[in-house]
Formats: structure tokens, sequence, C-alpha cells
């Protein structure tokens, strides 16, 4: 129950957007999809418990409900379909009709047709006309009404011996309903044939309950989600009061370090629900599997109807919970999966038979805990990979040498399926099969941290295993210290510690030529020394020390770093491109007392180290991918077929010509805040859609941190290939390659940008010598806030100042670029922050005591200062440009000066301290 | 005045509430018949009721058979909202006790013509 004060106060963290749909319209479409999605599951248990009293009513009641819904909105379309799908519902559950696969599909069709039509109202604002597929839909549900009448004239037709031709295969559905089944045969339809093969089945986690009457009757067995005891809220509030008990875990730290005698009863209870309510937060992110699971019911009987063939889904640990961002991110790779056990997987019925197995397939979706990672499988009883298949594969697609392949193991040989353009599918099937297969499946599995594993036994089945990390955002990990700096080391990769005492040094770690080893038992491990890894100075030799001993992605190695402190639950915080280029980070993290600590990367050490991955196998895949060359995205163009490095393609976009844009001479799009220059190399072809609106296809490619949008009149594929040679085709198109066979050219993209940069440099050189327009202004005076650095009083215009932070804390980062003074602190974010001293090679000056924080296209950043003056006025009269006299770097950072009456005001204008730009115009 | 809104569609308790709250009525939702109940006995005293007739747990019409056998929501006013217009189910609302009958879709008009024709005052 909820209580609502008469003002409208909203109890659900609802935000209505701006597309203009109200609240109320909001609310029918969340509960209408919301409706629609369990239908899907519903219907499909339906086929297998056909008699289920209850779930007939859940039905019913689902459809009744969007139907009364609509009228209230005057949603005609909505109203007449939904009417026709209710009224052969009603028919269901009063027992008037039994059920049939017919119906079932037939309704499946329409929440499909409904959904479409929800989704216009939620773009467009309006159900859209009525189209003949309207009229269609409700004849066909009409009809199945009418087939009933039919059910009665053939039930007494079977009665007189008009029952010769009941020759169709029978499935379990409609050898419990006999009348039923007869209706369906005097309907004849193609479909018929397949309906009766597809049954999935959703087990209950505890097994053994069978589509038996008994089962039915317990009410609990569909709608036992408690929906009504949720609510919903918006992952970006759920980020923002993350990031506020960061905050607040500060604030403790800070209360608990000044005020001593807080560090009593009331500081404890402080730091205890603070805890607390840390981890809360954390939970309030998970969801449980069943919200992707719920899907594939629906998926399975699709496409075991669609290949003639008889598969039943299993489910189990549909509690299991994963962080939501997570769960998201296995949809797919598992919907993948699935289509796989189910193509190339499961054998005809017949196939089946003939081996000795059921008709009716398994695939088997499990879901549960193992340490801090949760395991997704996918099993399935089919026939296996055939090893042999993908060995001779391998060879025929030159990934390996005969010689080689002789030598794998099978699971070795297995692992291979996972490499880009592997695909031993014997026919391209509309299903899966389609070049694109394992590797999309590991590629975003890796991307959440995750690991892909296979097994397969021929004749008996495959098990397709992800390895989910719990959640994203946070991450147990080991807090270690060097340098008096902390760092953190993801759990996940530590096997274990080795402490070393004073002196034990120079006795444990041995030397060959100039790399340390450590044999742990009687293996010998090669060691990093964190400290020179990061450049930090050197400690007395001998001290005692920790040794992390790490296996990251089949790396083993030993990492020393000065000691170790606590093992801590840590959130990710993502670094800015200038701190992620170094490499050796995986993001930062706000320590539990508030300190902040550089999250490493082990794995990226160790390639970097060079370190030898201590796993023959991945080693061998890692060739074998080397060898299938460059991978590239194949486009039509103009003049031909292109080809686009794969790693420089960011996305693919369809867009209206519309928007497409004119500045100066040269087309743009606008992306939200930003424009993307358009490049019509390639050609692009306008390509009408069936609006009629003239669309493009735009690859939106990136080279370094340049965008460039690529118009491209279709995209075709994406192949593998060397680059072979240069050819002068023209002045962007240089290099060519052999892309299945034909040869193609490749699209250069640094040779577009290098053009783009030289054009806009000339623009900038123009805006130059206007004079820094950032810091002039219309109105004739604006406001600065002045600082002071090393003795110079500077004025910034406020236009961007966010925020001015004191005694904010510093973490310096190593190796990073000279201008970083470091990250600090700001609303639960790290905010890497940049030095003016050493950005003008002045001396440090000890702890810096403010930050400005101004935004910026790449987020927030911060510039430290030595102290912060007022804002005042100043007018554009007293403006002058930079002397001409002013050294390189000071001409290029500072953007002129006001003389005032007492004092000179050097111009800075943020714009040019971002550091991705600083990084651009300044380094090293 | 107090209102008392029970409907298994959020669409249509928000809805009704919307219209409720434009008028200065506070409103208390529930989802089924059963937690309807749990509303009166909890809640109440409630000017009216509005009672859905297809829910889950506990329909509409068994909430109000049991409602109306408690002469402590005597003073209640109980109006069915559904979408059948047959006879036969207007018939065994008010035989069950309902004072009004109301079939879905309504605008505000007509919901508060039906209030009013229930006996609810100074609305």
């Amino acid at each position: 129950m909820v209580w609502r004060a008469g003002a409208g106060f909203k109890f659900s963290a609802r935000v209505s957007d701006n597309r203009g749909v109200d609240d109320l319209t909001r609310e029918f479409l969340l509960e209408s999809q919301e409706g629609l999605d369990r239908m899907d599951r519903c219907l499909t248990d339906l086929e297998t418990r056909p008699g289920d009293r209850e779930l007939l009513a859940a039905i019913f009641r689902t459809v009744h409900t969007i139907k009364g819904t609509t009228g209230f909105l005057g949603y005609g379309r909505l109203e007449a379909l939904s009417h026709a799908g209710e009224n052969l519902l009603a028919l269901l559950r009063d027992g008037k009709l039994g059920v049939t696969p017919e119906i079932v599909s037939a309704q499946l069709a329409l929440m499909d047709m409904l959904r479409g039509i929800l989704h216009s109202i939620e773009t467009t604002g309006a159900e859209g006309v009525a189209q003949a597929a309207d009229r269609e839909m409700i004849e066909r549900l009409e009809a199945l009404q009418h087939v009933d009448a039919a059910v009665a004239v053939g039930a007494a037709a079977n009665a007189r011996g008009a029952r010769g031709s009941a020759a169709v295969s029978r499935g379990p559905l409609e050898a419990e309903d006999g009348a039923v089944a007869d209706a369906a045969e005097l309907q004849a339809e193609p479909e018929l044939a397949q309906a009766s093969v597809a049954a999935p089945v959703q087990t209950a986690e505890s097994t053994g309950k069978e589509a038996s009457p008994a089962a039915a009757q317990e009410p609990t067995s569909v709608f036992s989600n408690a929906a009504d005891s949720t609510l919903r809220v918006e992952i970006e509030l759920l980020n923002r009061i993350m990031n506020l008990v960061g905050e607040l875990v500060l604030t403790r730290n800070q209360i608990l370090a000044t005020h001593t005698d807080a560090s009593s009863l009331l500081g404890r209870r402080l730091d205890m629900v603070t805890t607390d309510l840390r981890e809360a937060v954390m939970k309030a992110r998970m969801q449980p599997v069943s919200h992707v699971f719920s899907r594939f019911p629906r998926l399975v009987r699709d496409v075991t109807l669609s290949l003639n063939k008889r598969v039943r889904l299993e489910m189990e640990g549909q509690d299991t919970e994963l962080d939501k961002s997570l769960l998201e991110a296995i949809r797919d790779p598992l919907t993948h999966s699935i289509r796989n056990s189910i193509d190339h997987g499961i054998e005809m019925p017949a196939a089946r038979l003939a081996a000795g197995k059921p008709a009716e397939g398994v695939v088997r979706l499990r879901a549960f805990h193992e340490g801090s990672h949760v395991i997704v499988e996918v099993c399935d009883d089919g026939a296996g990979m055939n090893i042999e298949r993908i060995r001779a594969k391998a060879i025929e697609r030159q990934l390996l040498t005969e010689a080689k392949a002789a030598q794998m193991s099978e699971r070795e040989i297995l692992q291979l399926i996972f490499l880009p353009g592997f695909s031993t599918a014997a026919a391209v099937t509309n299903v899966s099969g389609r070049g694109v297969g394992m590797d999309v499946v590991r590629t975003n599995v890796e991307r959440i941290g995750g690991k892909v594993e296979i097994e397969s036994e021929m004749g008996r089945g495959t098990t397709m295993r992800l390895r989910i990390p719990l959640t994203l955002a946070i991450i147990p990990a080991l807090v270690v210290r060097s340098c008096g700096q902390n760092f953190a080391i993801p759990q996940t990769a530590l096997t274990e510690l080795v402490h070393l005492s004073q002196g034990d040094q120079e006795r444990r770690i041995e030397w060959m030529e100039n790399a340390a080893l450590y044999r742990l038992r009687g293996k010998l491990l090669p060691l990093v020394f964190l400290s020179e890894l990061l450049k930090q100075p050197a400690r007395e030799k001998g001290a005692a020390c920790d040794i992390a001993m790490l296996n990251a992605d089949g790396f083993r190695y030993g990492l020393v770093v000065d000691g170790l402190a606590d093992p801590e639950e840590i959130v990710v915080k993502p670094l800015a491109g200038v701190l992620r280029e170094i490499g050796y980070y995986a993001g930062a993290t706000i320590l539990g007392n508030g300190d902040m600590a550089l999250i490493l990367n082990p794995s990226a050490i160790a390639k970097d180290m060079g370190i030898r991955a201590s796993s023959d196998q991945t080693e061998e895949t890692a060739e074998a991918a080397e060898s299938a060359g460059k991978e590239y995205l194949l486009v039509e163009a103009e003049r031909g077929r292109a080809a686009l490095p794969l790693e420089q393609v960011e996305r693919i976009e369809r867009i209206p010509r519309s928007k497409i844009e004119m500045a100066g001479d040269r087309p743009v799009l606008r992306f939200g805040g930003t424009l993307l220059p358009l490049d019509y190399v390639a050609g692009g072809a306008e390509r009408s859609d069936s609006a009629g609106e003239a669309q493009t296809t735009v690859v939106v490619c990136r080279d370094g941190d340049r965008h460039i949008g690529i118009t491209v009149s279709q995209v075709l594929d994406v192949a593998a290939g060397h680059e072979l040679e240069e050819a002068g085709t023209g002045a962007e198109a240089r290099g060519i390659t052999l892309l299945k066979d034909r040869v193609t050219e490749i699209i250069q993209l640094s040779e577009i940008l290098g053009l783009d940069v030289a054009q806009r440099g000339e623009a900038r050189r123009n805006v130059a010598e206007d004079e820094a327009s950032a810091v002039k202004s219309d109105e004739g005076s604006r406001e600065v806030c002045s600082i002071r650095v090393g003795g110079t009083t500077f004025g910034v215009p406020i236009a961007h100042l966010l925020e001015i932070l004191s005694a904010p804390g510093n973490q310096p980062v190593p190796l990073s670029p000279y201008f970083v003074g470091g990250l600090v602190h700001y609303r639960g974010e790290v905010l890497t922050t940049v030095s003016l001293r050493r950005l003008l090679d002045m001396e440090p000056a000890g702890t810096p005591e403010h930050v400005l924080v101004f935004e910026s296209e790449d987020g927030p950043f911060g510039l430290f200062v030595d102290s912060v003056g007022e804002v005042f006025r100043v007018n554009d009269s007293d403006y002058e440009p930079n002397p001409p006299t002013l050294e390189a770097r000071r001409q290029a950072l500072f953007a002129g000066e006001w003389k005032l009456k007492d004092q000179l005001l050097v111009g800075l204008d943020p714009a040019r301290l971002v550091p991705v730009q600083l990084a651009r115009a300044f380094p090293a | 005045m107090r209102a008392l809104v029970v409907d298994d569609s959020r669409f249509v308790r928000e809805y009704l509430h919307s219209l409720f709250a434009r008028r200065g009525v506070p409103c208390v939702e529930a989802a089924d018949g059963s937690e309807g109940l749990d509303c009166l006995r909890q809640l109440g005293p409630f000017e009216f009721a509005l009672l859905d007739w297809n829910m889950p747990v506990m329909s509409g019409i068994k909430m109000l058979r049991e409602a109306r056998a408690d002469s402590l929501f005597d003073q209640t006013r109980m109006i069915m909202m559904t979408t059948e217009a047959e006879n036969d189910h207007i018939e065994a609302a008010l035989e069950a006790g309902a004072d009004e009958y109301m079939v879905k879709p309504f605008d505000e008009e007509g919901l508060f013509e039906k209030l009013r024709m229930a006996g609810v005052e100074g609305i």
C-alpha cells in the first residue's frame, strides 16, 4: 500500500524525461512493457502446463489490464488489438477452448505487435495509424476463436470416424488434449508439424516440479517475485548515492582525525553506520539474473521452431544476484551461446534417436556463486564439438601450421573457436553462424572482467561457462604501499603473499643478469619492483618488504612492495585519458579512510615487463590470432570497396541526411554537445529508408583521441587481412589489403585527420590573432577570479569554474605527464589536477592548498593554485594581448592580461588547461 | 476527506491519484483486494473506496463482500470499476453492496459525477 499526500508527493524516484511523454503515459508504458515481458514467459509456460488455471487467469489479467488502461489514454489501435487478444484468452480461461501452439504463437505475435506500438508511443508520442497488419492480427485471433467451433464440429466428426488422416507427429501437448489436436489438424497449418516440438520448461530451483496438476495449483508458481514491494530507481541516482556515501566516509574520517574526543562512542557509531550504509548501497545495485533469464524461454521456443528441432530449456539459480551493469553486459553473450547450442549443438530429433538419446534435447542454463565470481553456464546435451573439424578448419584458415596443430591437445584446439572470424557452421543459418561468433562472446565477457571457458565431449554435449566478477564497480583488493603511497591490487590476480624481513632480500631473491627471481616452492618466478617500475625514489637496500604473488591472465610473477595494508572492497573510479595511457593503472579509488589509491593493472604490468605467460595454450592462441592479420571493416564506397581498420572503428550510425550541417566548407554532424567532422572519402550515396527520408551510414572512427565520421553507402562485413603494400591511388587511401580474396583499399585515418588538423591549426592561428575571445566578452566586462601561483596573479573567467576546494589532499600519480599534479577527491570522483607550477617549470610549493575545479567536455578537472583571491569584474578596455616578448610556452598558455590600476592580472583560459589539451600542446 | 483506490494497475492508481490530488483529496492506494482490506482496517475510515474488479490475490468483488460484512465500514461509499458493462456484472456488484458501478475508461467528469451519485459529498 502506498500512502500519499494530496499535494501529489511522489513516492518512487521516477524522473520524467523530456520527450514530451507525461508521467501518466510513462507509467502506462512501463506497466504495459512489464506486463508484456511477463506474458512472454507465461505463454511459453502455458504450453507445458496447458491446464494451469492460475496461469491462464494471470495471462488474461495482464492483457485485460493493458486493454483497460489504453482506453483512458485513447489509444484506439492498442485497444482494438488487445481486445481481440483478451477475447481469445477469456475463452481459454473459462475452459471453453484448449491451449494450442497456434494460439500461443498468435498471442506471442500479438505481444510483439503491442510492444512495437508502445515503442512508437515512447519515441514519437503517438501510436501511429492502424495498418493492414492490425487487421490481419485481429482476424487471426478471431479465427482462432472459431477454431473452437471447429473443435466441436471436429469432435463430432471424429465420433463418426472421420479421423483417418491423423498422421502428424504428436508432441506432449496434443497427446494431452486430443480434441485440440484434432482441431489443429483440421486447420492444417504448415506450422503444425513444428509447433509441437518446442516445449521449454521452466524448472524451479528445487527441480522436480513437473507440469503436474499439483504444481499447477501452487499459486506461487509464477508471481512470487513480490513486484509490489520493490521500487524503481534510476541507476544515475544510485551512482550519485554511492558517491555521496564516499563523501560521507571522507567527512567521517576528518571528524575522527580532528576531534579526538569524538573517537569515543559517537565516533564509533558514525563509523559503523557509514560502513553499513556503504554496503547497503552496493547491494542496491544488485539484481537477480532472472531479469535476463526470463527472456530465454521465448528465444528457445522461437529458435527451436524455426529449426524443426525439439529442445527443452531448463533454468537454475535465477535468484543469483549480479551488478546491474554486468547483467546487461552478459545478455548478448548468453543469447548468442544459447542460439549456438540449439543451432549447432542439439541434433535433429531423428539423429538424436539414432544416437540413442531422447528426441528432445536439453539446454540447461545455470547461475551460481563461486568465490567472488558468478558462474553462468549454458550446457547442452547435443553432439558436442568436432575437434578434428576445428583442427582442420584452423589449418585451412591458416591460423595454425599442420605441425603445430598436431601437437595441440583437444582442450587447446577447443579454445580456437574464440579466435576472430572462426566459424565452423556448415551452412550459414539465420540463427547463428554469421561470421561473428564466439569471439564476440569472449570480447563482451572480457570487457567486464570476466572469462569464458568451453568444454565439450563428442556425442555428449557442450558447456559454455561465463565467469563474471560479482560487481563491476566494486572489487575486492589488497592495498599495498610503495614509497609512502597506496596502491590497490585486485584480489582476483593475487595468489599469495610472501614477507621478507630485513636482510632477507639478498638471501632469498636470486638474480640472473638484471632479472630478479624468487624461488617459490621450487619454481622460479620473475619479480617486479613496484618502486622501480613507477620510477619512485630507491629505498634503502635490503629493507623489509613484501612480495605479492600474482597470476594475471596466465602471467605469473611477484610484485615487490614496501608493505601491506588491509584488504578492502574498493570502488573503481575511472582515470582521465592522459593517466589511462600510462597503462599500469586500472583506475583509482577512494579508500575507506578517505585516502586515495591507484589501482594497479597486473596483466598490463606483466606484458610491459616482458614476462611470458606461463600457460602454453595462451601463447598459442595469441600467436594464432597474430597470424590471422589485422581486422578490417569492409565498406561499400562510391569508387568500390574500402576497408577501415576495425580497431579504429568506434561505432556505426544511421542518420538522416538532414542532420548533417556545414561548418565552413566542412560537413559536420552534431552529437550531443560536440561536432563530429565528416569525410566523404568513401562516397556515401544516399539511401532512402521506408519513411522516405534520406539516410546515410556514418562509421565513427577514432585515431588517438581525434574522431571523424566516414560516410559510406553500406557496411559489408568484418574481415581479417594483412596490409600488402603502399599504392598511390589517392591522397588518403594508400594501403591495400587482400580481403575475402579481393584487393581492397585501406582508408588511412591518420592521413585524413592529419589534413583536418592542419586545416584546423590554420583556423586556430586566426583565432589567436583575434586574441583570446575566451577571456573577452560581449558586454564589455566580465567576472574573473584572481589566483596566485608562484608570485604571479592570474585572472580566470568564472564561467566554467565549478568549485574551489581547500586543503583537498593530493595523490601523486607516478609516471604521469609532468603537468599533472596528482589526483584530488571531488564529490566522490577522482579529479585529475593540473599543476600550473610544473607547467611553468617553477619549484613545487609543498602541499598545494587550493584546487579550482573546472568543467570541460572531457569532464571536470582541477588546477592547483597557491592561493585564491576575490572575484571581481574587469573591463575589456583594460585588456591587452600577450606581450610579444613572452617566452613561447607562456605565450601559448596565457590569454592576454588585464592592466588594472594597482595590479596586473594575467589571463588564463580554462579551455587551454584541459589535461588532454595540455598533453597534445605541451608534450614533455 | 480521504479516498482509497484499489487497482492492480499502477497506471490506474496514478491516474486516479492525479485526479484527486487536483482537488486536494488525499488518496491511499492498494494493489489488490487483500491489501485494500488491510488499508480499510488499518488506515480507515475512508469516505469512499474505488475497487477494480479483476485483481490478483483477491478480486474487487470479494473485497467488497468482505468489507460489507463488517459494520465498521458502513459509512464508506464503495464504487466498483471494471471494463465489463454487462448487466450480470452490474447486478452482482450492487447485490454485493456497491454504491455505484463505473465502467472503464472514464474521465474526470464521469468520475466525480459517479461519486456524487454514490453519495459522496463536498468533492
